[in-house]
C-alpha cells in the first residue's frame, strides 16, 4: 500500500465530510450513524416518556386529554423498541467492535451492512409520516384495535417492517462474519464475550424478524383489503395475532439484553482485574438464553383466552430462563470476588447492571408464574419489570458501553468527576421512578390509564420527580461523553489496560482495522496474572 | 471451489423424480380417498416434503454442502415446527372455549 | 482455483474488501442459506395460520378449494419444477466454463418465471371473474381498516390462498430481477469456472421461490 507511511496518523475518521459518511462502507462508520441514530431516537423516546410522567404526575387531567395521552404512549414504546433499543447495542457498539475484536477488516459483506442502516433510515421516515395522524395502538398493535383505529397504523407498522429488514441483514452479516472471518488462532473458545452475545443476539435476530414482518404485513393487509385474519367478525382470530407476535416479540428482548451483558462481562474482567470468571459458561449460557428465549412466548397471553394446558407449560418454560440468566449473574459476581475493583464510570454502569438487571430478573419470575401474573398482568408492575430489565438491563449496559469504548473511538478521555456524578443521577433517579411502579403494580394500579385514584398520587409523584432526576442524568452523561470528543485529552491506545485486540491497535483506529491480520495466541482474559 | 464433477445425471434424474412426484399427488388427490380430510392432506403434504428434500438436496446442493452450511439450512425447520405445533395446540385445546362466533 | 485457464485480461476472480474469490464464495453461500432461513420463516406463519383456520373450519378449506383450478396449479408447478433444473444445470455448466450454455439455461428459466406470472396473471382473472375475490372478503378500503363482509359467508381459504400465493408471485418478481441481472453479468463475460457465486446465489434463491410453491400447491390445489 502506496500509503503505508502514514498509517500511524490516518484513521478511520481522517477523511471529512457528509458524503464520506453516507457513502461509507466502514463498519465503524456505519456503526457509529447507528449510535447517533438510536440516541437521538433514544432521547425523542424520552422526551414522551416525560410528558406522559407530567401528565401522570397529579391526578386527573393536567395537559393532555386522554387520547393524545394514548398516542404518546404509542410513541414513547414505538420509538424506544423499534427505533431505540432493538437496533440498539447490536448495530451500535456491534458494528463498531465485533470485527475489530475477532481480528477482521470489516463485517462480512460490507454494501449489506450499509444498506442495513440505509433501510434503517428509510424505516424512520416511514414511521415519521405517521406523525400527521399519530397511532394510538400501544406499540404491540393488538388486533382488533389496530385494524379499526381510524390513526394510522399502517405507516407505524410498514415502518417496523423494513427496521426488520435492516435487522435481519445486521444479524446476518454478523453470523457469517463470526463463523467465517475470525483471525488465525481465534479459537471459539478465544472469543471475547462480547462477541458469542452479539452473535447469539444476532441467530435471535435473523430467525425471529421474519415472523414480525409477516405478521404487520398482513395487519396491513387487513386496513387496506378488508380482509379477516384476525378479525372475529369474518371468522378470524384476535388471538392468533398475539401469538404471532410475541412470537417475535418475546424473543426480541433477548436480542436487547444479550449485547448488554456482553458488554458487562467486557467490563467487569479489565476493571477488578481479574480473568472473567467461568467462561465457558457466560459464552455457552448466552446461546441458552437465545435458544430458550423461543419457547417461552405465550406467556404474555395468560390472560388472553390461553388454554390452560399451555398456559401452565408455559410457566414452567419461563421459569428455565432463569437457569443461564443466574448463570451469568454468578459469574459475575464470581469475576469480582477478589479482584482489584476500580470504580471508574464504565465500571459503575456495569454493576448498576447487575444489580438492576437482578431485580429485573427476578420480577420477572413472578411474571411468569401463571397464577400470579393473572392479578400482576397489565398492571405498573409490569412496567416496572420491563424498565428494570430493558432500560436497567441495556440502557444502562449501553452507557457503560458508551463510557468504555468511546475513548478508543476518538482517542480522547471523558471527564470522569462528571461522570461519576452523572452516573448517580441516572442510578437515582431510576430507582426512584421504578420503585414506586412496582408498590402501585402490586396495589392495582393498571398500566396505560391516563387517570387514577386518589391513593395513588404519592407514588405517581414521586415516580415523575424520578423520570425528571432521570432525564437530566441521561442527557447529561451522553453529553459529558461526546463532549469529550473535542475537549478531552488525548488517552493513548489503551487507557484501561484492557486485552482485547481492539485496544492493541491505535486510537481511534485506522481505516481498515489491522495494518496485519493479528495471529491470536491466548484468550483475553489474562488480567492480574501477569505484569501490566 | 468447482467441485471438478459434474452433477447433471443426477440433476437430470432428480427432475423426472419430481415431475413423477407431482403427477403421483394429482392423481392420489383427485382418485383415492384415505377416508379423512386430514389423512388426504398427510399425504399430499409428506410426497411434498419427499419433492422438497430432493430439490434441497440436489437442485441446491446440499448433498455436497459442508456440515456449517446444512446445519444453517435447516435451522428454521425447528422453529416451523415450533411455531405451527404450539399454536394449533392451544387453539385445540380450546375450541368451544376461544370460539369466536359473533352470530 | 487456477487463473491459469482464463485468457480474459479483465480478470473477475470475485475478490472483495481484500477477501479473496472463493472465501467471497464461501462467505455469500453462507449468508443465503441464513436468509433463505428467514425467508422459510415468513412463509411459515402464513402456513401456522393456514393450520389453525384449517383445523377450525375443515370443511370450509375442502369446499373453496373446489373453486380452484388444478389444471392451472399442476402446469404452474411443472413450470416451476422445469425452471428449477434448468438453472441447476446452468451451474453446472458454468463450473465447466461453458458460458454460453449457461446464459441460454439463464434465459429459459427466466421465461419460465415469466410464463408463471403469466399463467397466475388469467388464473387470477378467472378468480376474480368466478367470484373468488369477493369471498376472500378483498376489497379496497385505503387503508381506513373497518372491514364489513363483503360476501354473506366470507372464506378464510381464499384469503390465505391469495396471500400466500400474493407472496409468492412477489418472490417471483424479486428472483427474476436477481436472475436478469445474473444473465446480464454472465452476457457480459463476468463468470467462469473461478468465479460464478453470484449464479449459485441467484440459483439458490430461486430454489426457494420452487420450495415454497411445493408446499403451496397440494395446500391450496389438492385439499378439494
Amino acid at each position: 500500500m502506496a500509503a503505508a507511511e502514514h498509517a500511524h496518523n490516518e484513521n478511520f475518521l481522517s477523511r471529512k465530510g457528509v458524503w464520506e459518511w453516507v457513502r461509507s462502507v466502514d463498519h465503524k462508520r456505519i456503526g457509529i450513524m447507528y449510535l447517533v441514530a438510536i440516541l437521538i431516537s433514544f432521547v425523542i423516546g424520552g422526551v414522551f416518556a416525560l410528558l406522559l410522567r407530567t401528565e401522570l404526575m397529579f391526578p386527573g387531567k393536567d395537559f393532555i386529554d386522554a387520547n393524545t395521552y394514548n398516542i404518546f404512549f404509542t410513541m414513547h414504546g414505538s420509538i424506544m423498541i423499534f427505533l431505540f433499543i432493538v437496533p440498539g447495542i447490536i448495530a451500535s457498539f456491534g458494528n463498531i467492535f465485533l470485527p475489530i475484536q475477532i481480528g477482521a477488516k470489516d463485517v462480512a459483506f460490507p454494501v449489506i451492512n450499509r444498506l442495513s442502516f440505509q433501510l434503517y433510515v428509510v424505516g424512520v421516515i416511514i414511521i415519521g409520516f405517521g406523525l400527521l395522524s399519530p397511532a394510538d395502538t400501544g406499540w404491540t398493535f393488538y388486533t382488533p384495535y389496530s385494524a379499526k383505529s381510524g390513526t394510522s397504523v399502517i405507516s407505524l407498522a410498514a415502518g417496523a417492517f423494513v427496521l426488520g429488514f435492516a435487522s435481519i441483514l445486521t444479524g446476518l452479516n454478523f453470523v457469517v462474519t463470526v463463523h467465517k472471518m475470525r483471525a488465525p488462532g481465534m479459537h471459539w473458545t478465544r472469543l471475547p464475550l462480547f462477541v458469542w452475545s452479539i452473535y447469539s443476539a444476532s441467530l435471535i435476530q435473523v430467525i425471529a424478524t421474519p415472523v414480525i414482518g409477516i405478521t404487520l404485513l398482513l395487519l396491513i393487509f387487513e386496513r387496506i383489503f378488508g380482509v379477516g385474519f384476525f378479525n372475529p367478525e369474518l371468522g378470524g382470530d384476535p388471538v392468533l395475532f398475539q401469538h404471532f407476535f410475541w412470537f417475535y416479540s418475546h424473543p426480541v428482548v433477548y436480542i436487547m439484553i444479550l449485547p448488554a451483558m456482553g458488554v458487562v462481562s467486557e467490563v467487569l474482567p479489565v476493571f477488578s482485574r481479574k480473568p472473567i470468571f467461568g467462561y465457558k459458561a457466560i459464552a455457552w449460557s448466552s446461546i441458552a438464553i437465545a435458544a430458550v428465549s423461543f419457547i417461552v412466548w405465550a406467556h404474555h397471553l395468560f390472560t388472553s383466552s390461553l388454554s390452560t394446558t399451555v398456559a401452565i407449560a408455559f410457566s414452567f418454560l419461563t421459569f428455565l430462563v432463569a437457569i443461564p440468566t443466574a448463570i451469568k449473574v454468578f459469574n459475575w459476581l464470581a469475576t469480582l470476588y477478589g479482584g482489584q475493583i476500580d470504580l471508574k464510570t464504565p465500571m459503575l454502569y456495569a454493576l448498576a447492571f447487575v444489580f438492576l438487571f437482578a431485580i429485573g430478573g427476578l420480577t420477572g419470575l413472578y411474571l411468569g408464574a401463571v397464577g400470579v401474573d393473572i392479578p400482576l398482568h397489565d398492571t405498573y408492575f409490569v412496567v416496572a419489570h420491563f424498565h428494570y430489565t430493558i432500560q436497567g438491563g441495556t440502557v444502562i449496559s449501553l452507557m457503560g458501553a458508551l463510557y468504555y469504548w468511546w475513548p478508543k473511538v476518538t482517542g480522547r478521555m471523558y471527564n470522569e468527576k462528571i461522570g461519576v456524578i452523572t452516573f448517580l443521577l441516572v442510578f437515582i433517579g431510576f430507582n426512584l421512578t421504578f420503585i414506586p411502579q412496582f408498590i402501585m403494580g402490586i396495589s392495582g394500579m393498571p398500566r396505560r390509564y391516563f387517570d387514577y385514584v386518589p391513593e395513588f398520587a404519592n407514588y405517581h409523584f414521586l415516580s415523575t420527580i424520578g423520570a425528571y432526576i432521570l432525564g437530566i442524568g441521561y442527557v447529561s452523561a451522553i453529553t459529558n461523553i461526546f463532549a469529550s470528543t473535542w475537549t478531552g485529552k488525548k488517552c493513548g491506545d489503551n487507557p484501561w489496560n484492557a486485552n482485547t485486540l481492539e485496544w492493541k491497535i491505535p486510537s481511534p483506529p485506522p481505516e481498515h482495522n489491522f495494518h496485519d491480520i493479528p495471529t491470536v495466541t491466548e484468550w483475553p482474559y489474562e488480567y492480574g496474572r501477569k505484569a501490566g | 471451489m468447482a467441485e471438478g464433477k459434474s452433477h447433471f445425471k443426477e440433476l437430470l434424474l432428480v427432475f423426472l423424480g419430481l415431475l413423477v412426484l407431482t403427477g403421483i399427488t394429482v392423481y392420489v388427490a383427485k382418485n383415492i380417498n384415505f377416508g379423512s380430510l386430514a389423512l388426504n392432506i398427510t399425504v399430499a403434504l409428506a410426497i411434498a416434503t419427499l419433492k422438497a428434500t430432493l430439490v434441497a438436496l440436489y437442485f441446491m446442493h446440499l448433498k455436497w454442502e459442508s456440515k456449517l452450511i446444512i446445519s444453517f439450512a435447516v435451522i428454521s425447520i425447528p422453529f416451523l415446527i415450533l411455531a405451527i405445533g404450539i399454536m394449533v395446540w392451544d387453539i385445540n385445546n380450546k375450541i368451544g372455549l376461544g370460539n369466536y362466533n359473533l352470530q | 482455483m487456477s487463473t491459469s485457464t482464463v485468457t480474459n485480461k479483465k480478470l473477475h476472480d470475485g475478490s472483495k474488501w481484500g477477501n479473496p474469490g472463493p472465501m467471497v464464495y464461501d462467505m455469500s453461500k453462507f449468508g443465503m442459506w441464513l436468509f433463505l432461513g428467514t425467508e422459510i420463516l415468513l412463509f411459515a406463519m402464513l402456513f401456522t395460520g393456514y393450520a389453525i383456520y384449517y383445523m377450525k373450519m375443515p370443511e370450509d378449506f375442502h369446499n373453496s378449494a373446489k373453486a380452484l383450478s388444478t389444471t392451472f396449479g399442476t402446469i404452474n408447478t411443472i413450470i416451476l419444477i422445469f425452471s428449477s433444473f434448468t438453472v441447476a444445470w446452468a451451474i453446472e455448466c458454468i463450473k465447466k466454463n461453458k458460458v454460453k450454455m449457461m446464459n441460454i439455461l439463464l434465459v429459459i428459466t427466466i421465461l419460465c418465471g415469466v410464463a408463471f406470472l403469466v399463467n397466475k396473471y388469467f388464473e387470477y382473472a378467472h378468480e376474480v371473474h368466478i367470484g373468488n375475490l369477493k369471498l376472500a372478503n378483498m376489497q379496497w378500503l385505503g387503508g381506513t381498516g373497518r372491514a364489513v363482509a363483503e360476501s354473506a359467508v366470507p372464506s378464510m381459504f381464499f384469503f390465505i390462498y391469495f396471500v400466500l400465493t400474493g407472496i409468492h408471485g412477489l418472490h417471483i418478481i424479486i428472483g427474476l430481477g436477481l436472475l436478469t441481472w445474473v444473465l446480464v453479468k454472465g452476457i457480459k463475460g463476468h463468470f467462469h469456472s473461478g468465479w460464478y457465486t453470484p449464479v449459485e446465489i441467484g440459483g439458490l434463491y430461486w430454489h426457494l421461490v420452487d420450495l415454497i410453491w411445493i408446499y403451496l400447491f397440494p395446500l391450496l390445489y389438492l385439499v378439494a
